[in-house]
């Protein structure tokens, strides 16, 4: 103990432990936050199977893709990875992590024409939810991509992660698990939602001065296209499908043409199939949406035969 | 440079190593160095004000050294004209501009002095109140003035307490900064526990209570009575714990490099009456106002009606010094006014209190004591809070009517309602919970002498592990992301 009183050696001593006691409520942390089932990504990282049809998207996908009734109809296994708020470099990384352990038939990419404008959707990038995954190389690579050398910090300072984001992950995952907290989502990923039109936002995006600037990302178009690419390498086909949206609202969105010109473009170019329901009933009927880009559950549940019949349509001609 | 972010947990050790390593006749230099890009991370135009009011002083107590009666009188009116000017150009013309305008608005004539496009430099309050005292303090013949004008400097702009204080004296500050301080590992441990609990009280408890307040006060008139009277009370810890949590990271840090700041709280929550609040809420401010306001008035040697004027004018003045809003006149006039009807009611409050015999039973007598104070405190929070008078009105109104008891119920059995009401999730509430028990512990240990000698006495062991878990509570229950500002950092 009694050289406990030379300062230097007192300050070494307290601060080793102090990060030994840090590094071991790291290593707790890792292995509790991920039991949180209630989280998407949590649910989605815990998958290793197999599965027929891969659904990928924001939060149209996750809201808008009615698992049972897609599954019934296309007559295999469905996934929904869709991810509420969230673009494409996420999505990229989720569905890249996701096939290192499983094995999939068919991915299926929900699209919209605002997931590549900076302007009026900025889509945080949610590193914190996958911050306890930085051993997956994809999702490392992602990260790093994304906040640089912030990466570094996060897996080499012991808690340095859950501190920083602690009202997101750590504790709460602890409680949630404790409380039982249950997911929003069904046993297919969805979350399907019994909502009525809001008419109030329609009508305050139709007052809305201004619906022409649309800040282009090229980083987001190359994201989408990293997914195609992976896609191809794995050797498992790949659909497109633009979300539909309430047609009430098209004429708001003057770049919505060379929007969708540019996915279908890609995809075509990529020899994949692109889909479109523009021009479906589905859209003119405001009571299919909740709002005016987001399916509710009569609408979801109205869409499921028409994709499953354009997606057994494509794969057939694969 | 907020005290709560990262360029601040680079800047203090840099500071702190370098001011060690320096020789000790240079050390001035680079604490003012320091001082100058702390204050210029703000805005570096007004590092220009600070300099130019600093030099005023400076030369104005030179002068007044030497000079005779009515000429030192002069000087002092200078340096209050030019101290209390900028004050008032920086702080209150706008708000004396849109209440005339408003006035003249009233009686339709036409009032065309325009507004002024100024930000408020950060802590003017406190550094113009710290120079005028060192100024008065040299009129009044307390002090020699400070000759070497670098060390005056550093007294005008040292950085732990140049935002938001404690409001140093003159004659404490100034003699600590002339000393050339050793090293000393027991200092810095002090120091570093200080600054710790300082992050404690802002970041777990400050930070979080801030989320109900905001959420709660947002929309008063829709919100019900239960509800607003726990946002209140969450405000008083909040305001509380934000503040003093700044206090305790300045003297703490100020400690590291061996200058002793003033204790700026001592457990104000704990007051059995008013005056006995203010003698323990921001001490430096309140000792200010009593040695260069209250007594200069006549003090308490004055007939009644003269001493309760002079209450409410002293309550009023250091009201106005929070903020430039009628709603802090009327926060202070209340406080003014507990204080009179404290003191008119004194003999009578005596006399019940022994008719029913609370006086034999001492105890009671201090928790109820405790109790209303914290309650009279709070009531006046609220015009503190509110976004402005009318706002304050309605939400003591809703409060006394009580509604919304059921809401509060709801929110103890439904977790998705408790996110509704007051904006807080299932893990917030424990936090706050245990940050709460945490803060009353470490109350009960500043209170009480025979505890804190048996805790300093403690093996190192069980020391290290109270740091170590006060640390882990920062870590996972500070709040990180967005750091707020310090509350008192817009006075």
């Amino acid at each position: 103990m009694n050289r406990l009183k030379n300062p230097l050696v007192c300050s070494l001593v307290f601060v080793v432990i102090l990060l030994a006691v840090f590094r071991f409520e790291s290593a707790v942390l890792d292995r509790l936050v991920p039991l949180d089932q209630s989280v998407k990504v949590n649910w989605i990282y815990s998958h290793a199977g197999t599965f027929d049809y891969a659904f990928v998207g924001s939060s149209a996908a996750y809201a808008g893709i009615d698992g049972k009734a897609l599954s019934d109809t296309l007559g295999g296994s469905v996934i929904n990875l869709g991810l509420d708020g969230t673009a494409h470099p996420e999505q990229y990384m989720v569905l890249a992590a996701f096939l290192e352990s499983n094995d999939v038939g068919t991915i299926i990419l929900q699209v919209d024409a605002w997931g590549l404008d900076e302007n009026a959707y900025g889509y945080p990038f949610h590193e914190y939810l996958h911050l306890p995954y930085l051993d997956k190389p994809v999702v490392a690579e992602v990260v790093a991509e994304r906040r640089g050398g912030r990466l570094a910090a996060w897996k080499y300072v012991p808690f340095l992660k859950y501190a920083e984001f602690n009202t997101q992950i750590g504790v709460p995952n602890i409680v949630h698990v404790i409380g039982g907290r249950q997911p929003e989502f069904d046993v297919y990923g969805s979350s399907l939602r019994n909502q009525a039109f809001n008419q109030a936002g329609f009508e305050a995006l139709a007052a809305a001065d201004d619906h022409h600037s649309y800040a282009w990302s090229t980083m987001r178009a190359e994201y989408f296209e990293r997914m195609l690419e992976l896609a191809r390498n794995r050797g498992i086909p790949v659909i497109v499908y633009l979300t539909p949206e309430y047609h009430g609202v098209l004429q708001y969105s003057p770049w919505r043409h060379q929007v969708v010109s540019y996915y279908r473009e890609t995809v075509t170019a990529a020899g994949q199939t692109f889909l479109s329901y523009d021009n479906d009933p589905l859209c003119r009927d405001r009571l299919n949406f909740y709002n005016t880009s987001h399916l509710n559950r009569d609408g979801a549940g109205r869409f499921a035969p028409l994709l499953a019949h354009d997606v057994l349509a494509a794969v057939r001609r694969d | 440079m907020l005290f709560n972010s990262l360029h601040f947990a680079v800047f203090l050790p840099c500071v702190v190593v370098i001011y060690f390593a320096t020789p000790g006749r240079w050390r001035w230099m680079w604490l003012l160095a320091a001082s100058y890009y702390f204050y210029a991370c703000w805005k570096v135009e007004y590092l220009a004000l600070i300099v130019v009011s600093t030099l005023v002083d400076y030369v104005v107590a030179r002068c007044m050294a030497r000079a005779v009666a009515g000429r030192r009188t002069f000087l002092l009116c200078l340096s209050l004209a030019v101290n209390l000017g900028l004050l008032f150009a920086f702080k209150y013309f706008n708000f004396v501009n849109a209440s005339v305008r408003a006035a003249f608005g009233h009686f339709d004539l036409t009032y065309s002095v325009p507004a002024l496009d100024v930000l408020l430099p950060v802590g003017i309050s406190f550094y113009t109140f710290q120079k005028l005292s060192y100024t008065i303090d040299v009129y009044r013949g307390k002090r020699e003035p400070e000759m070497h004008l670098g060390i005056f400097a550093l007294y005008v702009a040292y950085f732990p307490q140049l935002i938001a204080g404690p409001i140093e004296r003159s004659t404490s500050l100034l003699p600590q900064l002339r000393v050339v301080q050793n090293f000393d590992f027991d200092r810095l441990k002090t120091g570093l526990v200080l600054v710790l609990w300082g992050f404690f009280q802002k970041l777990v408890i400050a930070d979080r209570m801030a989320m109900v307040v905001d959420h709660v006060y947002t929309d008063p008139q829709q919100t019900g009575g239960a509800v607003l009277l726990i946002g209140t009370y969450a405000f008083a810890f909040q305001i509380y714990c934000d503040f003093a949590g700044y206090s305790n990271i300045a003297i703490g840090t100020a400690k590291i490099m061996g200058i002793d700041l003033m204790q700026n709280f001592r457990q104000p929550y704990y007051a059995r009456s008013i005056p006995e609040f203010w003698r323990r809420w921001h001490i430096s401010l309140s000792t200010w106002f009593r040695d260069y306001v209250y007594i200069p008035l006549g003090g308490s040697r004055v007939r009644k009606l003269r001493l309760h004027i002079n209450l409410l004018l002293v309550f009023a003045v250091s009201a106005i010094w929070h903020g430039a809003h009628w709603k802090f006149l009327v926060w202070g006039l209340l406080h003014g006014l507990y204080m009179v009807f404290g003191g008119l009611t004194a003999g009578w409050r005596h006399r019940c209190a022994a008719a029913v015999g609370l006086d034999r039973l001492p105890r009671l007598q201090r928790v109820l004591g405790v109790v209303i104070t914290f309650n009279l405190v709070c009531l006046a929070w609220i015009f503190f809070r509110a976004n402005s008078i009318s706002d304050a009105a309605s939400i003591v109104c809703n409060i006394f009517q009580m509604e919304g008891l059921g809401t509060v119920a709801e929110c103890l059995t439904r977790p998705g309602r408790l996110n509704e009401v007051f904006g807080l999730s299932r893990t917030h509430l424990v936090a706050i919970a245990a940050g709460l028990a945490i803060l009353e512990l470490g109350h009960l240990l500043q209170m009480c002498d025979r505890l804190q000698l048996r805790a300093l006495a403690a093996p190192t062991c069980l020391r290290w592990l109270a740091y170590i878990i006060l640390i882990l509570v920062i870590a996972n229950f500070g709040i990180f992301q967005n750091p707020r500002q310090f509350i008192y950092f817009q006075f």
